[in-house]
């Protein structure tokens, strides 16, 4: 009778397919719009994705996200170091400089400078060159996507990407490509150049203070939130996990900008939509198949048996259209790979997609059921 | 020899639809016997309760008074769910506009009792081919419904209301939508079943071409069976 059931939906094929369009409509909505905030959200922290070695950041208490430079005393590292459980403490830089390209062009870019000697963090993955590079007078690495967009040479001949051995001027300083690197794209899709912390405070633009925050890491077996607790407490300053950091700056775009908001809406929206299509059509299909639900129990189908057949229309639907939906939105993501477009989809917003399908259909099934629950079957006399 | 016992005896059946004003008493004190193996045909105007009183033999209808023995078994006073597996093991339907399921095949629509009673589905479609093909339909397999003709998709009905071999069918207006000449093709089959298989048939009709058929009439008039 199971099968019987599919094949009363399937053979119905105006409702079918309007039931599954919906399903799938709103699973696409629902998973592309989470996409996109989740790949958005990711580039906000997406340095402290990058920078991986440091679990402790230090900042000035005043930062609200991982953007916000409030600069420290030089001092400061000293006394990070000296705190307990610490093992070791660096200084890390953020800044943007205008860089001018061989075209002339002015372009702005992120600029990374990370501890002279250790060289404790630098870029995630080296594309070409190696990390120590940095160590030749005036070296940069720079990040792939802005070595190819908007560092590169654009001629009549086509677009020439920034290779290693160029140079360029940041700040009025000459300065040397010695690597391409990988790293998160950032929020405002800029180009990304890493440095040592010397030479970046000596590009970046005179400031009484220059130390944008000190990374450091905690000795093994030492509870790392005490440890904070302890920077926090000897120096007034504020020290998060690399955890805590990120949740500061989800926090702070969660709070101060409306792209949470905008894209809540836009999910809302097609879990509404999919909920009155797809709710809508499957109830019709069970209301227009009322008559031979009441034959089924007048011929000796339990209210049990007609709940499973409901049941499994609303379940069989919910996984075609989930499964054209996610298909979609996992293809919109291949296609907008490289591209400016943010697009991130780990394996929770499968599961979140699939969550809210099940859901509209269930709870589409349900009302479905209650009306084929209370069918009086002598109706089919009627 | 003694005579055996009737199929189905209904005594004193009182029915009645909504409350206060628009109450309408469709039964009022039916008393009838029908004996194994009869065609018995129920006859009357619209409104004088014949679907109700088929309807409370087929145990879809429970009376309000009244006492309505099927095979001995007070089928109105079981449990829900016994009531049902009852109907599903005994009772065959046939309809007057057939209720065949236009998405599914005509073999599957025979089917449907079976599978309903939790026969593998290879078997009961076995057994729904070989009742198309004695039916005369056996070039009917793998169609549906909206591919045959009125009478056709009527023995598709009466197929799927004696698959399962059920002791009695109830029928509502198995000729009202068919012309003449197949109309009675019907009646042939279903008095057939009556003669081969001794099966119990209660046929409720406005039909006088299929009188000759029956083996009995009752007269309803009113909620009361005409004397």
């Amino acid at each position: 009778m199971l099968l019987l059931a599919l094949k009363m939906l399937i053979g119905d094929k105006t409702k079918y397919i309007g039931i599954v369009l919906g399903l799938s409509f709103a699973s696409f909505i629902i998973s592309q719009q989470a996409a996109i905030l989740f790949g958005i959200v990711q580039r906000t922290f997406g340095l402290l994705t990058d920078t991986s070695q440091p679990n402790i950041w230090v900042t000035d208490p005043t930062v609200q996200y991982i953007g916000d430079i409030k600069p420290l005393k030089d001092t400061d590292l000293y006394r990070v170091r000296s705190i307990d459980g610490i093992k070791w403490a660096v200084p890390f830089y953020q800044g943007t400089i205008q860089a001018r390209l061989r075209s002339g062009t002015i372009q702005t870019c992120v600029v990374i400078g990370i501890d002279d000697s250790s060289l404790i963090g630098g870029p995630p993955l080296m594309v070409q060159g190696t990390l120590q590079a940095l160590r030749n007078d005036n070296a940069i690495i720079v990040d792939q996507v802005g070595s190819e967009t908007k560092l590169a040479s654009h001629s009549t001949t086509g677009t020439i990407p920034l290779q290693v051995g160029d140079t360029m001027e940041l700040n009025d300083h000459y300065a040397r490509v010695v690597g391409i690197c990988q790293v998160s794209r950032t929020f405002q899709s800029q180009p990304v150049i890493y440095t040592t912390y010397d030479r970046a405070t000596y590009f970046a633009p005179a400031q009484r203070k220059s130390l944008s925050f000190i990374i450091a890491h905690s000795k093994p077996d030492v509870d790392v939130k005490k440890v904070c607790q302890q920077i926090s407490k000897q120096t007034g300053l504020l020290a998060y996990t690399a955890a805590d950091m990120k949740f500061l700056t989800l926090k702070y775009y969660v709070h101060y900008t409306g792209i949470f908001v905008n894209f809540g809406v836009a999910i809302i929206l097609g879990f509404i939509i999919g909920t009155a299509i797809a709710g809508q059509t499957l109830y019709n299909f069970t209301v227009d198949n009322i008559r031979f639900f009441a034959i089924f129990k007048a011929m000796g189908a339990d209210n049990g048996l007609l709940m499973r057949m409901v049941l499994l229309q609303a379940l069989f639907v919910s996984i075609i259209g989930w499964g054209i939906g996610i298909g979609f939105a996992s293809l919109f993501g291949l296609l907008s790979k490289g591209t400016e477009l943010s697009f991130s989809m780990p394996l929770f917003l499968y599961l979140g997609s699939a969550a809210s399908i099940l859901l509209i259909s269930l709870s589409s099934a349900c009302i479905c059921m209650r009306t084929v629950r209370s069918i009086d079957p002598a109706i089919v006399f009627k | 020899m003694s005579p055996s016992p009737p199929a189905i005896i209904c005594t004193a059946i009182h029915k009645s639809y909504g409350k206060g004003a628009s109450r309408f008493e469709a039964l009022r004190g039916v008393d009838l016997s029908i004996g194994y193996g009869e065609l018995r045909l129920l006859m009357g105007p619209s409104g004088s309760g014949k679907t109700t009183l088929i309807s409370i033999i087929a145990g879809i209808l429970t009376q309000d008074e009244g006492k309505c023995l099927v095979n001995d078994v007070d089928i109105n006073h079981l449990p829900d769910r016994d009531k049902t597996l009852y109907r599903g093991k005994n009772i065959g339907f046939v309809f007057q506009s057939f209720n065949l399921i236009p998405t599914i095949t005509n073999e599957e629509n025979i089917a449907v009792p079976l599978l309903l009673q939790g026969v593998q589905r290879k078997e009961a479609l076995l057994r729904s081919q070989a009742l198309l093909e004695e039916f005369g339909m056996g070039n009917k397999v793998g169609t549906f419904p909206a591919q045959l003709s009125g009478g056709q998709q009527q023995r598709i009905a009466i197929a799927r209301a004696l698959v399962h071999n059920p002791q009695f069918i109830v029928c509502d207006e198995p000729t009202s939508c068919l012309d003449h000449s197949t109309g009675l093709k019907i009646m042939e089959i279903l008095k057939g079943l009556v003669v081969n298989k001794k099966t119990t048939l209660i046929v409720v009709t406005h039909d006088p071409r299929i009188i000759p058929f029956a083996d009995s009439i009752d007269q309803l008039e009113d909620g009361r069976i005409k004397q």
